[in-house]
């Protein structure tokens, strides 16, 4: 009974017709490092005011505390259970007339953009992507953007190529 | 002609104004002329700069461009070609009016640091002829025999749009700026006892006082909206709108149809109960000024002429007849929605009640009832349609606005479900239309599941 019923939840909780592509695996080592500089980040920042709370009279001393455990739960959360939880949504799915984008870690979002709309694909690469041979290559409207995080340097450009094709713009109208 | 120095008068005035109080604030009682002395210097200044800046602006057009040359020290030169030009605007205010001038304003595809130029003090006969020569045809022979249908914003209807356009805050706002200017010269001791004598008075007294402020806030509103919106026209021809308003400074725009991305229903809080909405057209392309003025396409409407106007002046466009509600299931989602951020505003205000001892933070617990009621619309209004390549979308923030958004015009679709929503099959629904100056996204929350995959293939079959 409470298994089956935990097996109902996780049914109701997938989503269907997902698009075919993931992006490339090691998108979540890139993230785990993003997320251990947030962790200093956060572990410096509550332990400053920490300090200070400890030091001022007129406060109790639970706020310091509150604020140490906070940092040190995001930890695990930064490091390990949001990358894998954004890796595993993490869809796209490049067609003839449309791309589909899916991303999200709670809030589960999907775009539909129709090759038509594109108006230009360009790649982006910062210096933890760059050290692993990873790019993100963006998807733009006249009113949106959309990028596609972690493809293979070489994937992305030639993605880039299939879509400029598809859409029909050429290198030089951006 | 030096006229051009006169069209911004009442702001070179107000400004004189200001510059001479602060310069001689110490004169303006003890010493009245050489504050007028002052007052007058700064005007002439004024005057003059206007002068020579008209003096050093040029412009020549030929057929398919105009160039425009400008700048005292630092010269300006640029030349717009006509397949640029997004809208050509026609704007007069009473003083040009008296000499028979205009303002002709130019807005270009954005991109560029200026999106549009304005040729100031023109006569009517000179910027029929730039039109012409930029068109690319006469326009004032051609009008005559061009088909169009047209519709007016006139008589008691006019007193009814300024009645419930919903502004309030004009009063306050000039008042608020009186009182900033002024404040400095009230001798404080005068303000302190103003403060007592205020706090001494009766509670009846002063909400009355308040009331009576806030009537003759709405009065001179409506009057101004009136005077805005006067003699609003709009002309369907068959490739444009072309809108007239206003009395004190005329407006004249043009808007090309295929720059139309969205067409918005737009209900007041005043007007819904009343029948009555008003309609907006989300424009691309063009400048950033003047924004909110070109997406109104009609100030108030009838909503039981509302299928009327549309098929009159934007066939295009289709009344929807086959709406969607929201599933039952949404309502507790909507709820909770509104009464979340009002349980912890009441949460603080009793608590910040109890610290401090301030009265009467118990009679906050009635914010619950508008929340809930608010809550309860947005539910009831929310609505999703498909009529052919339309999708139209209903819901409420305060106002209730339906959008309707033909396929082709819609950047990008996103549907969206956090983990409550996948559980029981909702979702939210976003729709990205191109707008100046940038893009403009329409979201619905809490649609069935199935109503969202119906909407998602009627996108994605397109083509």
């Amino acid at each position: 009974m409470g298994m089956g019923r935990f097996v109902e939840i996780k049914e109701r909780l997938k989503m269907e017709n997902e698009p075919r592509e993931r992006i490339d695996p090691r998108a979540r080592i890139v993230w785990a490092i993003t997320g251990t500089i947030w962790a200093i980040v956060f572990i410096l920042l509550a332990s400053a005011f920490a300090v200070w709370v400890l030091n001022s009279p007129d406060l109790p001393s639970w706020v310091a505390w509150v604020a140490i455990i906070l940092a040190i739960a995001y930890i695990p959360w930064g490091i390990i259970l949001a990358p894998w939880l954004r890796l595993k949504f993490w869809r796209y799915e490049i067609r003839e007339k449309e791309i589909e984008i899916q991303h999200g870690i709670f809030i589960i979002k999907r775009h539909l953009i129709p090759m038509v709309r594109v108006q230009h694909v360009d790649t982006e690469h910062g210096p933890i992507m760059r050290y692993f041979g990873l790019a993100t290559l963006y998807i733009s409207t006249a009113a949106t953007r959309f990028p596609i995080p972690a493809l293979p340097k070489e994937k992305a450009e030639e993605l880039r190529g299939e879509i400029s094709a598809l859409a029909r713009i050429s290198d030089e109208d951006v | 002609m030096v006229f051009d120095t006169f069209r911004s008068l009442p702001s070179q005035i107000a400004l004189a104004f200001v510059l001479s109080i602060s310069f001689a604030s110490s004169s303006l009682i003890t010493m009245p002329l050489a504050f007028l002395g002052i007052f007058i210097g700064f005007l002439a200044i004024t005057f003059l700069f206007s002068a020579i800046r008209w003096s050093f602006f040029y412009y020549s057009y030929e057929p398919g461009k105009i160039h425009i040359r400008q700048g005292i020290f630092y010269k300006q030169e640029r030349t717009i070609k006509s397949e640029r030009i997004q809208s050509i605007n026609v704007y007069t205010n009473i003083l040009q009016r008296a000499f028979g001038l205009a303002t002709l304003q130019i807005k270009t595809a954005g991109g560029t640091a200026e999106p549009e130029i304005n040729l100031r003090a023109l006569t009517m006969d000179d910027i029929e002829r730039i039109k012409a020569e930029l068109i690319g045809k006469d326009t004032s022979d051609e009008e005559e025999e061009e088909r169009y249908s047209s519709r007016n914003l006139e008589g008691r209807d006019l007193w009814l749009a300024g009645a419930t356009s919903g502004r309030f805050t004009i009063l306050f706002s000039v008042l608020a700026v009186i009182a900033s200017q002024l404040f400095p010269y009230i001798p404080e001791s005068y303000i302190e006892y103003a403060l007592e004598e205020i706090v001494s008075f009766p509670i009846v007294l002063l909400v009355s006082i308040l009331l009576i402020l806030l009537f003759l806030s709405w009065v001179i509103s409506a009057i101004s909206f009136m005077i805005q919106y006067a003699r609003f026209n709009v002309k369907r021809y068959e490739d444009r709108l072309e809108l007239r308003w206003g009395i004190l400074r005329q407006n004249h725009v043009t808007v090309a149809l295929h720059r139309i991305q969205a067409l918005v229903v737009q209900e007041g809080l005043i007007r819904q109960p009343l029948g009555l909405c008003s309609l907006l057209i989300e424009v691309a392309g063009g400048g950033m000024e003047e924004k909110e003025q070109t997406s109104i396409l009609f100030p108030m409407l009838r909503m039981s002429d509302l299928g009327g106007f549309v098929e009159e002046i934007l066939p295009e466009y289709i009344i929807s007849s086959t709406a969607t509600a929201l599933p039952k299931r949404s309502l507790s989602r909507y709820m909770i929605r509104a009464l979340i951020p009002t349980v912890i505003f009441i949460v603080l205000l009793l608590a910040a009640g109890e610290i401090w001892g301030i009265p009467y933070t118990g009679l906050s617990v009635i914010l619950v009832i508008p929340a809930v009621v608010l809550a309860y619309s947005r539910y009831k209004d929310g609505m999703t349609a498909i009529d052919v390549d339309q999708l139209t979308i209903r819901y409420r923030y305060v106002n209730r606005y339906s959008v309707l958004v033909k396929r082709n015009h819609i950047q990008s679709l996103s549907v969206m479900a956090n983990p409550i929503q996948r559980y029981s099959s909702l979702r939210s629904i976003r729709v990205a239309v191109l707008s100046s100056p940038a893009g403009k996204n329409f979201t619905i929350k809490d649609v069935d599941k199935s109503e969202a995959d119906r909407i998602w293939q009627w996108y994605s079959l397109y083509e």
